[in-house]
């Protein structure tokens, strides 16, 4: 596959995150979005005169009862006049919307683009609803009629992982441990949570070997970028961190139609593609937030990026922990951070920006600044996937 | 705070180039799309096939599915099988099933009144099929007969 991407890079110059949880303040995804676009254009140093395109990220119109919600948040936003548009691709939404904005600049299009992820998955709906609209983000006339669960999907995924990979669901209950306890030291995380293993055990299960605390939680939230040309970088912003590859791929709809089910094979591509276009190798990644939408998902996503050739290894190691040499999902990911869908791409590119460039949170900033940091989500059962290569100021 | 409102749709869904799997599904045949090129038959079928091809046939399965993995819960009873005659797996519903069954038989869309036995093993079962519609579901009994 050739890469047809230009090689510029985008600078982040604005960066901000809501609390990810379960409102119960009668605010609105309109309040949030406001809020998470008000703070990153403060970051940036840019006026909203300054913008002129805004991406939006947001799974369904059934979560939020609002269809072109772009324009409703153009308006809020107080952007009249930039050209909008939503970007969606279910769980990749938010990380679609980082890439369609960085063409915009990449091809000369726009200067600045204002990038808003969001979704209300928590309080708008019950749980009961959320979860049957979720089977319909498989395929509606099989896996969403049948009534099968994202958990089940995932769970019989995980279990041909297993098969492969010498993993068992020990790893999975310490990737739980460890990403909801990342989220204790996030202010604005839904889980931040000490497991005991007597906890993991005691958690219902809902789809073998998946037990509920192995789940990632339904969340309210937004998150915000301001992207830039480099060559209009506002002069304050000389250590904004920069997008430095991007690549996305897709993967046979039905699970049972691939050739190896526990391989997330989209992703596999989608981190090749962006690892050509950063002139990147997996193994100079040294700070990752991916996509844990399920504990054993994130052992499949370490295995799909290249992050590791050993995975039971660098977990006795603890290379993945958040003081280890390669930390993953230092926000506490999806599972301890939260998971408003469409806020989820757009937060963990936040993240590993503000990671970059020492302004995260002080109990979770690594000591030295990383050089490079990757940004992973997907939608479906990795059906759609997208990976987003980050780089510091100083590299 | 918050502001109750109920939205109630009424769909009226059209297969397309689904329906004769859709309607396999409804009378618990197994119709499978195998490919006029390289002979590849996938279940649920693919429009364009691997081989890039695009025309292929409708054909008729035993509806005999070979459990690969199963994963069970609160969530309900699912697997991962291989229906014989295609190459591809598929994700199912289990309905009726017992842990040390290795294969089940294509079970006919349920109707929710006539064919309410079969949920009597699942009501703690948080996710149920959609009533009506077209449902992967296997179960052991072929024509008033257990499995092997």
């Amino acid at each position: 596959v050739t890469c047809c991407m230009p090689q510029s890079k985008v600078t982040v110059c604005g960066a901000a995150i809501t609390a990810f949880n379960k409102r119960k303040d009668g605010s609105s995804f309109r309040d949030w979005a406001f809020t998470a676009f008000e703070d990153a254009l403060i970051m940036s140093s840019l006026d909203r005169r300054d913008i002129d395109a805004l991406i939006v990220a947001c799974e369904s119109d059934f979560f939020s009862l609002q269809l072109n919600p772009a324009s409703v948040l153009a308006s809020d936003l107080g952007l009249i006049g930039v050209a909008t548009a939503r970007v969606e691709g279910g769980g990749a939404s938010g990380q679609l919307a980082v890439h369609a904005a960085s063409r915009l600049i990449q091809s000369g299009a726009s200067k600045h683009v204002a990038v808003v992820g969001v979704d209300p998955s928590a309080s708008q709906l019950s749980a009961a609803a959320v979860k049957a609209l979720y089977s319909f983000s498989f395929d509606a006339w099989t896996d969403g009629m049948t009534g099968v669960s994202a958990t089940a999907l995932y769970a019989l995924s995980f279990q041909a992982f297993m098969e492969r990979v010498a993993v068992t669901t020990d790893h999975i209950d310490r990737v739980t441990k460890e990403n909801r306890s990342n989220a204790v030291h996030n202010p604005r995380a839904h889980l931040g949570k000490i497991h005991s293993q007597q906890d993991i055990e005691e958690s219902p299960m809902q789809a073998n070997p998946y037990r509920r605390l192995h789940c990632s939680p339904l969340s309210d939230g937004a998150a915000a970028l301001i992207l830039s040309a480099p060559s209009h970088q506002p002069s304050t912003r000389k250590t904004a961190p920069s997008l430095i590859g991007m690549g996305a791929a897709s993967d046979t709809l039905h699970l049972g139609a691939r050739s190896d089910t526990g391989d997330f094979a989209a992703k596999r591509l989608a981190m090749q593609r962006a690892c050509r276009q950063a002139d990147l190798q997996p193994k100079q990644i040294t700070l990752a937030e991916v996509y844990d939408a399920y504990a054993g998902a994130q052992l499949q996503a370490i295995d799909a990026l290249g992050l590791s050739g050993d995975i039971p290894r660098d977990m006795d190691t603890e290379r993945f922990s958040a003081t280890g040499s390669c930390p993953i999902n230092l926000s506490g990911g999806l599972m301890g951070q939260g998971a408003p869908v469409g806020a989820t791409g757009v937060a963990q590119t936040a993240t590993c920006a503000l990671l970059l460039e020492g302004l995260y949170e002080k109990q979770l900033q690594p000591d030295k600044l990383p050089r490079y940091a990757l940004a992973d989500t997907h939608g479906g059962i990795c059906t759609t996937a997208a990976v987003t290569l980050l780089a510091g100021a100083a590299v | 705070l918050s502001i109750d409102h109920r939205l109630t749709l009424d769909y009226e869904l059209q297969a397309g180039w689904l329906q004769p799997f859709v309607n396999g599904l409804q009378s618990g045949s197994a119709i499978a799309r195998r490919c006029s090129n390289c002979h590849k038959t996938t279940f649920p079928p693919t429009r364009v096939c691997d081989c890039e091809h695009v025309h292929g046939e409708w054909i008729h399965l035993s509806g005999k599915a070979h459990i690969v993995h199963r994963s069970e819960g609160a969530d309900g009873s699912f697997a991962l099988v291989q229906f014989e005659g295609a190459d591809t797996k598929t994700v199912v519903r289990q309905l009726a099933m017992t842990d040390s069954d290795t294969v089940g038989y294509l079970q006919r869309t349920i109707n929710l009144e006539s064919d309410s036995h079969f949920f009597a093993d699942s009501e703690h079962e948080t996710s149920k099929p959609a009533i009506g519609l077209p449902q992967l579901i296997i179960t052991r009994r072929c024509n008033g007969d257990d499995n092997e």
